[in-house]
């Protein structure tokens, strides 16, 4: 399909720790997140993957009513060509990428 | 290891995350790496364009369009994070209806004010504002003409129009759009320190161990601030976190302390918190008696309503409300006995356990306290009132102005501090604090502006609202506004603004990149360049000046406010605008331009085209033929060295991610009046309110007064307003956003399911809100973000389609002048079930 696009986002998500493993579990769940890192004071990582941009948005919103969870915020998206992410990646220096990350 | 672009991706995503919390990379996302051919975009630096936080946003750009935006890791401020607004600043330039030329109303080839918008050149549009503006002045007198704008303006552009104003144009009719926002935060600076804007800033957050929001959504409103003081609250669970407002909303899903207080209880439970310190002998007395004064302000000081109207003609002292006397501890003491705390829980509706608990957050001497307000205190008819009595707390106890001991008055707008604020646009202002009133000022402002003495009018402008009422009673007859869309963010719409706007004898200029509600109410629409399309720089909420390049060209013919400020000074002679007297104590000006008063007079105009950064388009200096953005910047600049109001070096600015001023010797300043930290504090005085003749800060004493309107038999509900996440005030670049308008498309009532069964309405009915002043259609909402106790209704103001300004009052706080939109008295009318 042409001008399709492969959306990598990442978000950090607040909750209290007490309802943290409830949202983990919620978060593994759906099709497009998975949880990648976690700390016991109630902060998630979450990468998102997904051929849509508006679903970034409905995730979001998703997450913040999610009992326990206080805030979701953007970190990081970067836009791939699908046809060629299963290629192998074509690295430049970390500098780089902290400099300029790709949205 | 050969990782594929989706694993790289995904690792990046990961690395940078967990950098931004402060937690531990996780195992195979170390390798911050990312492809080749991702990073042949160009990125710059830029502060984002919509609220006052001042988040630093990486912008992404290929030829001559925005890619791409995401957080900036090197940003103190977000640290990488960015909000969804934010994530969609690369949107926000590319709405379809763009405006790309100017517009102007007309029938038979030339204007009227009764014709249809036809595409005219700039020379035209430019050359019939420099005769309406001519002609005003000399029929009318400088008084007749005013402006408009707005916290939205970036610095030069502000005090490019302010220049040309007072000092061209001779009339202080010119304010900004923060009236809205910001007047009674800096009328209440003013009276209590004598210098604007907070001494603290937001590095208080990660010491402070308690939160009060006094009437702020920080979640939804400034919610990369707010993921800090959640990380805050997680990290250290011993935090508490107090939410005040007249609503629930998304702020209290982290409060240990959620209240919901009855409008107007405010100024009961500030005077009640003050009474339990003194009660519970927790002032500090060492702090109280070496750096404050106690004085008590003047009553009864009416509404700001219009002069003719009752509830003004009843009060005392409506005239003159910025009044006060001293008075002594013990007196203060015998003031806020009366507010008990039966009385706070009584008259606010919160319970007594919880008002203690809060009052404990201020007296107890080991707890470090953060106040942060927005508009539930500043839109308020005691705005500068409940500012006042949020400092007296932190004062009594001493805790101000040291890391995490902050009274934090938040902004709205991404320049409101930066520019409405510190170059002084309001109607009353000068360059860093000063005011047209005082005499001095406005000697030492003609001195640096090189004019004769007697150029800068004494008498203080229209604000917002009176410029409303002005120019529907007729007195304004040329009304230009850039950056805001007063028609549909300004109160009471039908029976003030739009009369105003289209009375026959004004003529209406309105610059945006949109066409708004205000554009099409206008009789010449100017389109204008927004953000990265122009050289620019923002102060926020901390005090912190930040700059960005122009990164792309405005589409078709839009051009920046200032060219159109600078084009329109071009095209008015001095002996056009000044009358004789001033011309003879000048007569070097008497051939001269505007242009060259203001802008080429040897200042301004004395950076070459050499000093910009290599690399990047300049539209107005190319144009103009100097690097007219360094020329207003330094000039500028001068008022606030060697005055608490330091800012760095121009080209500096285009190197950091920002500096708090005062910057003296290059190093920025945290915590202001704190020896140690504030380099304006003399040796061994510990704290010095240096801006203050005496060195010592007000505590106020006020009482408790009414609102203008409650609800009653024929009313029965308050109608607060307010906004969304997904939207900026009145949605004018965010509804341009297809995702960000899909997610909230139409403004909703927010209604008690209760009250909305009583009413015979459920979630989905459409229903009139009706005010005494006029109606407006929208659609019950009985869930979701916001929910309001019973009797209480709220409405976001992003929605064109559904002005609530329509049934807002225009009633303002008397001192500052800025409107109450939280709290009018409405009724409901079902129109259908759904």
């Amino acid at each position: 399909m042409p001008n399709e696009t492969l959306h990598i986002a990442s978000l950090l998500v607040h909750v209290r720790p007490e309802h943290a493993r409830e949202v983990t579990r919620w978060l593994a769940a759906q099709p497009e997140s998975e949880v990648s890192a976690e700390d016991p004071s109630g902060k998630l990582v979450v990468v998102v993957e997904s051929l849509r941009e508006a679903r970034i948005l409905e995730l979001i919103d998703a997450i913040q009513v999610r009992p326990g969870v206080l805030g979701a915020a953007l970190v990081y998206h970067q836009v791939l060509d699908p046809a060629s992410a299963d290629e192998p990646a074509d690295p430049v220096s970390s500098q780089a990428a902290a400099e300029g990350m790709p949205t | 290891m050969k990782m594929t672009r989706r694993e790289f991706a995904k690792a990046n995503a990961v690395a940078v995350a967990a950098a931004t919390a402060g937690m531990a990379i996780p195992a195979g996302a170390t390798n911050l790496i990312t492809n080749a051919d991702l990073t042949r975009l160009n990125w710059n630096k830029a502060p984002c364009r919509f609220c006052g936080v001042g988040c630093s946003v990486m912008v992404a750009t290929q030829g001559n369009r925005i890619v791409a935006t995401h957080g900036d890791i090197h940003s103190e401020v977000n640290r990488g994070l960015n909000c969804v607004k934010g994530y969609f600043l690369s949107k926000i330039l590319y709405g379809q209806d763009r405006l790309q030329q100017p517009l102007l109303r007309k029938r038979n080839g030339v204007y009227d004010k009764r014709g249809d918008f036809e595409p005219v050149s700039w020379d035209e549009a430019l050359d019939l504002m420099a005769d309406k503006f001519k002609s005003a002045i000399r029929e009318h007198g400088p008084e007749s003409v005013a402006m408009f704008g707005s916290g939205q303006w970036t610095i030069w552009e502000g005090y490019a129009a302010s220049k040309l104003f007072k000092a061209g144009l001779r009339s202080n009719n010119i304010d900004p759009n923060a009236r809205h926002c910001m007047a009674s935060a800096v009328f209440a600076f003013m009276r209590a320190f004598g210098s604007d804007e907070p001494m603290g800033v937001y590095d208080d957050i990660e010491h402070a161990n308690a939160f009060v929001l006094w009437g702020s959504n920080m979640a939804e409103m400034h919610p990369i601030l707010w993921t800090r003081v959640t990380d805050r609250r997680l990290s250290y669970p011993e935090t508490q976190v107090a939410v005040l407002s007249t609503f629930q909303h998304r702020s209290f899903d982290l409060a240990d302390i959620p209240m919901v207080m009855k409008p107007n209880a405010d100024v009961v439970i500030l005077n009640y918190i003050a009474n339990h310190i003194i009660q519970t002998d927790r002032v500090d007395r060492a702090f109280v008696e070496n750096h404050t004064n106690f004085v008590r302000a003047v009553d009864d000081i009416g509404y700001g309503l219009r002069d003719e109207h009752p509830l003004q003609q009843a009060a005392a002292n409506a005239d003159e409300p910025n009044r006060w006397t001293e008075m002594s501890f013990d007196e203060f003491a015998d003031h806020v006995a009366d507010f008990t705390l039966e009385r706070a829980a009584r008259e606010s509706g919160v319970s007594e356990s919880r008002l203690e608990r809060l009052a404990e957050l201020y007296a107890d001497p080991d707890i470090k306290v953060m106040s942060f307000w927005t508009m539930g205190v500043n839109q308020h008819t005691r705005g500068v009132w409940v500012n006042n009595l949020i400092y007296n707390l932190h004062l009594l106890t001493g805790k101000i102005s040291e890391p995490g001991n902050s009274p934090f008055s938040l902004t709205g707008q991404p320049s409101a501090c930066g520019t409405a604020r510190e170059v002084g646009t309001f109607a009353h202002r000068l360059p860093a604090d000063r005011v047209v009133t005082n005499p001095e000022h406005r000697r030492e402002a003609e001195q640096i502006w090189k004019l004769p003495e007697g150029t800068i009018p004494e008498r203080v402008g229209f604000h917002a609202v009176e410029q409303s009422r002005k120019l529907k009673d007729g007195a304004i007859k040329v009304y230009w506004t850039q950056v805001n869309n007063n028609m549909q963010a300004g109160p009471n719409t039908q029976q003030e603004i739009l009369p105003g706007w289209r009375n026959e004898e004004a003529f209406v200029i309105v610059s945006d990149i949109y066409p708004t509600a205000s554009a099409q109410a206008a009789d010449l629409i100017l389109p204008a360049a927004s953000w990265v399309e122009k050289e620019g720089a923002f102060g926020n909420s901390e005090r912190r000046t930040q700059f960005f390049h122009q990164l792309v060209e405005a589409p078709g013919e839009a051009r920046s406010d200032l060219w159109q400020l600078v084009e329109l000074a071009k095209r008015i002679d001095v002996a056009d605008v000044w009358p004789s007297e001033l011309l003879d104590k000048a007569p070097e000006y008497r051939d001269k331009t505007l242009f060259e008063l203001l802008y080429a007079n040897g200042q301004v105009d004395s950076y070459p085209l050499s000093d910009m950064e290599e690399g990047y388009a300049n539209q107005e200096a190319e144009a103009f033929g100097f690097y007219i953005q360094k020329g207003l910047f330094e000039e500028y600049a001068r008022f606030g060295r060697g005055k608490g109001k330091d800012l760095d070096a121009f080209d500096n600015y285009h190197q950091n991610r920002g500096k708090r001023w005062p910057v003296v010797d290059g190093q920025e300043t945290l915590w202001r009046y704190r020896e140690g930290y504030d380099p304006y504090v003399e040796e061994g005085r510990g704290v010095q309110f240096y801006a203050k003749p005496d060195d010592r800060a007000l505590i106020f004493a006020v009482p408790d007064e009414p609102p203008p309107e409650s609800p009653d038999e024929e009313y029965p509900y308050w109608l607060s307003t307010g906004r969304v996440l997904e939207h900026w005030h009145t949605g004018s670049m965010t509804r341009r956003v297809p995702e960000l308008h899909r997610a909230v498309p139409a403004a909703l009532l927010y209604m008690h399911p209760e009250d909305a069964r009583e009413e015979g309405m459920r979630r989905g009915s459409e229903v009139k809100v009706i005010s005494r002043r006029g109606e407006v259609r929208l659609r019950v909402e009985t869930r979701g973000r916001v929910t309001p106790p019973r009797g209480l209704v709220y409405v976001p103001f992003f929605d064109a389609n559904r002005l609530i300004n329509n049934v807002v009052l225009d009633a303002t706080d008397p001192i500052s002048k800025q409107t109450d939109f939280k709290k009018c008295a409405v009724r409901l009318e079902l129109v259908s079930l759904a």
